[in-house]
């Protein structure tokens, strides 16, 4: 058990938890757009940081990577803290404009203008996609291309993956949901990563409830007879 | 080559070479470090060796009275002259030098004794000839620590090094010192990293030590991603087995077993000396297992960077290394515990690992007596842009700016006024004419909202604009961002946005402020030090050069004439001859007027190219 103060309360932390994870479950709200649980810490979006004190020396750190430790002082509402997340967002809002989730946040942070130029992308580049193809799935799937203001996330040379199942989990962990999975006429379809693939139904219950690729990925991992897989889990 | 197992095989063989180096009575020293190599020197170079075998002077060919030896070494910073040579034993210092020079110089020099005045170095100031290297006002300031060895050896022999007193350091310390011996040394020697942030070296290293691991790693940085800056690339070619030396003895001092030098791979010849070094050092046992029988053992790999600037950041290299993307991430977990491969890790810079073996040699007390407070020893500065001489200087940590500029530098060429000065790379700050007198160390150039960063210093005259400059250097910065967060990806897009507006004549008082506060953001919220130091160039030149935004944008006016959206090209009618030569230049068609008559541009189809200013003879055309 760790000791630590948030905004003047009193944090009991696990050790290893990371400050985002201690104040979260204290009840207490830092913005975070490139953080999941499921995956590693990225420290890219830079919505999370705060200020930490331990000893006598203070820092200014993203939160969904620093680790929690016995006496720190954490401050998640300095001045500091608010002008720089304020930007940060801007910025996001400016390249993202359409976007409801940032504006959600610009509510809560208090965010009334962009004085940028918009843009007209829908992707804030958290890597939360990429990561959860890679970390969680395991597979390549998706990257990113190019670099600074340039930088996108795309599959391989733009073209379908070759190793994507439609597993749809880079939809799911999508913070601002612009990666939609479509299901129409026995297929799955995910438009942003040009890929289809058809869906598979349960031997069961006859409701379609994964793709072929998933099928065959899921055969190759774990060895089991078609049969056995092409059980939805309501049925299994 | 015959292994050296044991601290006395390496006194002897030292012994030895350094006797048959003093009964050399004559060598040649041709530099061929990169920037002379560009001006020719290996032409030079062949057309000694030519010359001596055509007298049967060369030392190779015949050993005996009169035999002169031929070296190619690494680079002398005097860069702005090359090619360069210097004739030992009187040391005279030629510059200049063309092939065509080289049968006379031997003649006359090197058989004769005599000079050749028109090769020696002309003092700008008296006007008279210098004989010796040490006597040029490029040289006499500077302390040479680290460059001097460059002008003395093959750096593709590791004999030469050794006869120089190589690798006695790394003998002192495997053999005689414990590992926190030698780290409690470099940390009295005040010794901070010359890649940038200036970390001091021996904290890195006793946090490294500290963690108990099998494996761990010792790393060199010589990616140099800085445009214009090559003082880690002279020190690899010129001296590689320096900074090797430097590897292994921090290798045992913190109990690595490997090392890796990372190279940037648009250093063709940097990657070939060191690439034999290691060879070299391999092959006479300086390298592996047991090295000479103290029981340690240390082998080094090289690796080729990729070329971005980013890919010179500590966890970047390290991601490339791996074989991964080189992209930063966070370092709350110092390399140190847990870097490459996850184990213990010593990354230093070339210049930094160079210093090692001298403080060693001398000792700490010796090399913290050199600098300044909190920032000791000498640090190799890449002096370019609008200055007399151009090169590579070895100062003093605490020598004025004023002195490196215009002693060293020999001041402003064409009489023009000095405008200020960017110390510290791409992600430097400008500093003014006020601030000349500051001397050149870590915390005070980071005080005045500039940098050390790995050395680099840019120097600029009246003719330029510092707006224009700022959006320059943030261009560059922008186009380097890895992307990977917010504030550097689309921060640093937005000040190139707003720098360009001002540039265009378009800016408002509101985007100066802008340009600060988004300055504030990206300095404290950006992942790595790319983003952290990049709005210094745009927050320097706010803090020093205000006047100079406000003209922009309030009175639409570039006092230097740089921004072309500001500045109109006029006739003056008084000066203006009729010679016509401005009407025929002008791509445009711009110009009208008949020859003998006055000529008048017209503003609509000005293209303000400057090629009419370039021609006139009279100073007619004027820039408003
Ligand atoms: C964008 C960026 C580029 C860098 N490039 C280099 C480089 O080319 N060479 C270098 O030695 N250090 C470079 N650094 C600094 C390294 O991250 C690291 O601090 C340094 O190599 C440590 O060695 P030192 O303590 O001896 O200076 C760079 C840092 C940043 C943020
Ligand atoms: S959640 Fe920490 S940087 Fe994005």
């Amino acid at each position: 058990m760790v000791k630590l103060t948030i905004d003047g309360k009193e944090v009991v932390a696990r050790e290893g938890q990371t400050v985002l994870e201690a104040a979260r479950e204290a009840g207490i709200f830092i913005p975070a757009l490139c953080y999941h649980h499921e995956v590693k810490p990225y420290a890219a979006c830079r919505l999370c940081m705060v200020e930490v004190t331990r000893g006598k020396r203070t820092r200014f750190v993203t939160s969904c990577d620093y680790k929690v430790a016995e006496g720190m002082v954490v401050r998640t509402d300095t001045e500091k803290v608010q002008k720089c997340r304020r930007m940060v967002l801007e910025l996001l809002m400016a390249r993202c404009p359409n976007l409801p989730q940032l504006q959600e946040l610009a509510q809560i942070l208090g965010v009334d203008r962009v004085r940028f130029p918009e843009g007209d992308d829908d992707c804030i580049l958290c890597g939360l996609c990429v990561r959860t193809c890679a970390e969680v799935v395991g597979l390549h799937a998706l990257g990113y291309e190019s670099r600074g203001f340039h930088r996108r996330v795309t599959t391989p040379f733009d073209e379908p993956s070759e190793e994507c199942i439609l597993c749809g989990a880079c939809s799911y962990v999508c913070p601002v949901e612009v990666v939609p999975v479509v299901e129409e006429d026995g297929y799955r379809v995910m438009e942003r990563w040009h890929k289809k693939s058809r869906l598979v139904a349960c031997t069961k219950c006859g409701k379609f409830f994964m793709t072929e690729d998933e099928l065959k990925f899921l055969q190759e991992k774990t060895g089991l007879p078609e049969e056995r897989l092409k059980v939805c889990a309501d049925c299994r | 080559m015959k292994r050296i197992e044991s601290r006395e095989a390496l006194l002897e063989l030292y012994r030895e070479l350094a006797g048959e180096r003093e009964k050399e009575e004559k060598y040649i020293a041709v530099c061929t470090g990169t920037a002379c190599l560009a001006n020719g020197a290996q032409e030079v170079y062949d057309a000694f060796k030519e010359e001596l075998a055509k007298r049967g002077l060369d030392i190779q060919v015949k050993k005996g009275e009169g035999s002169v030896s031929l070296r190619g070494t690494g680079c002398h910073g005097f860069c702005g002259r090359g090619p360069l040579v210097a004739i030992h034993p009187r040391k005279i210092f030629y510059q200049l030098v063309r092939p065509e020079d080289v049968p006379e110089i031997v003649e006359k020099t090197v058989v004769g004794g005599e000079l050749i005045d028109r090769l020696l170095y002309e003092d700008p100031v008296t006007g008279e000839r210098v004989l010796h290297e040490e006597d040029i006002p490029f040289y006499k300031k500077q302390m040479r620590l680290l460059m001097a060895a460059n002008g003395q050896i093959d750096p593709k022999s590791i004999y030469d090094y050794i006869a120089i007193g190589g690798y006695q350091a790394m003998a002192k310390a495997i053999l005689d010192m414990e590992g926190d011996e030698i780290i409690q040394e470099v940390i009295d020697s005040g010794l901070r990293g010359r890649g940038g942030a200036g970390f001091p070296t021996g904290w890195k290293w006793e946090d490294a030590k500290k963690h108990q691991s099998p494996v761990k790693y010792v790393i060199c940085n010589a990616d140099e991603g800085d445009p214009g800056a090559y003082m880690d690339r002279s020190l690899l070619e010129g001296n590689p087995h320096s900074v090797l030396e430097g590897m292994i003895i921090g290798a045992y001092a913190v109990g690595a077993t490997e090392g890796w030098v990372y190279v940037r791979k648009e250093y063709p010849l940097a990657l070939e000396n060191i690439t034999l070094a290691i060879e070299q050092a391999r092959e006479l046992g300086l390298l592996g297992e047991n090295i000479l029988g103290s029981g340690f053992s240390f082998d080094v790999k090289v690796a080729r960077g990729g070329g971005a600037f980013v890919g010179g950041e500590s966890s970047a290299l390290m991601a490339s290394i791996e074989g991964r993307v080189a992209e930063p991430r966070s370092k709350h977990i110092h390399a140190t515990e847990s870097g490459l491969w996850g184990r213990p890790t010593v990354l230093n810079n070339v210049e930094t690992w160079a210093n090692v073996p001298i403080i060693i040699n001398k000792g700490a007390q010796w090399y913290a007596k050199i600098g300044t407070e909190k920032s000791k020893g000498t640090k190799i500065f890449s002096l370019v842009g609008d200055v007399n001489h151009t090169g590579l200087v070895e100062v003093p940590m605490g020598i004025t700016l004023r002195e490196v500029i215009f002693d060293i530098g020999g001041g402003i060429p064409g009489g023009k006024e000095f405008k200020g000065v960017q110390t510290g790379g791409p992600s430097g700050g400008c500093l003014p004419q006020s601030q000349l007198d500051l001397p050149v160390d870590f915390d005070t150039l980071d005080a005045a909202g500039s940098m050390m960063g790995s050395g680099g210093m840019i120097v600029m005259d009246e003719n330029t604009c510092m707006v224009d400059v700022a959006r320059y250097f943030v261009k560059f910065l922008t186009e380097e961002s890895c992307g990977k967060c917010v504030p550097c990806r689309e921060g640093l897009k937005h000040m190139l946005d707003i720098l360009t507006r001002i540039t265009d004549g378009e800016g408002t008082m509101e985007d100066v402020e802008l340009l600060e506060e988004l300055g504030y953001v990206i300095a404290h919220a950006s992942l790595c030090g790319l983003g952290k130091s990049a709005p210094n160039p745009v927050l320097s030149t706010i803090k020093y050069y205000k006047d100079e935004y406000i003209e922009h944008v309030r009175d639409k006016k570039c006092r230097a004439g740089v921004c072309k959206a500001l500045v109109k090209y006029i006739i003056i009618a008084e000066n203006c001859t009729g010679c016509h030569v401005c009407f025929k230049r002008c791509p445009v068609g711009a110009i009208s007027g008949e020859p003998k008559g006055i000529h008048v541009i017209d503003q609509e189809m000005c293209i303000k190219c400057g090629i009419c200013k370039d021609v006139c003879k009279f100073d007619a055309v004027k820039v408003v």
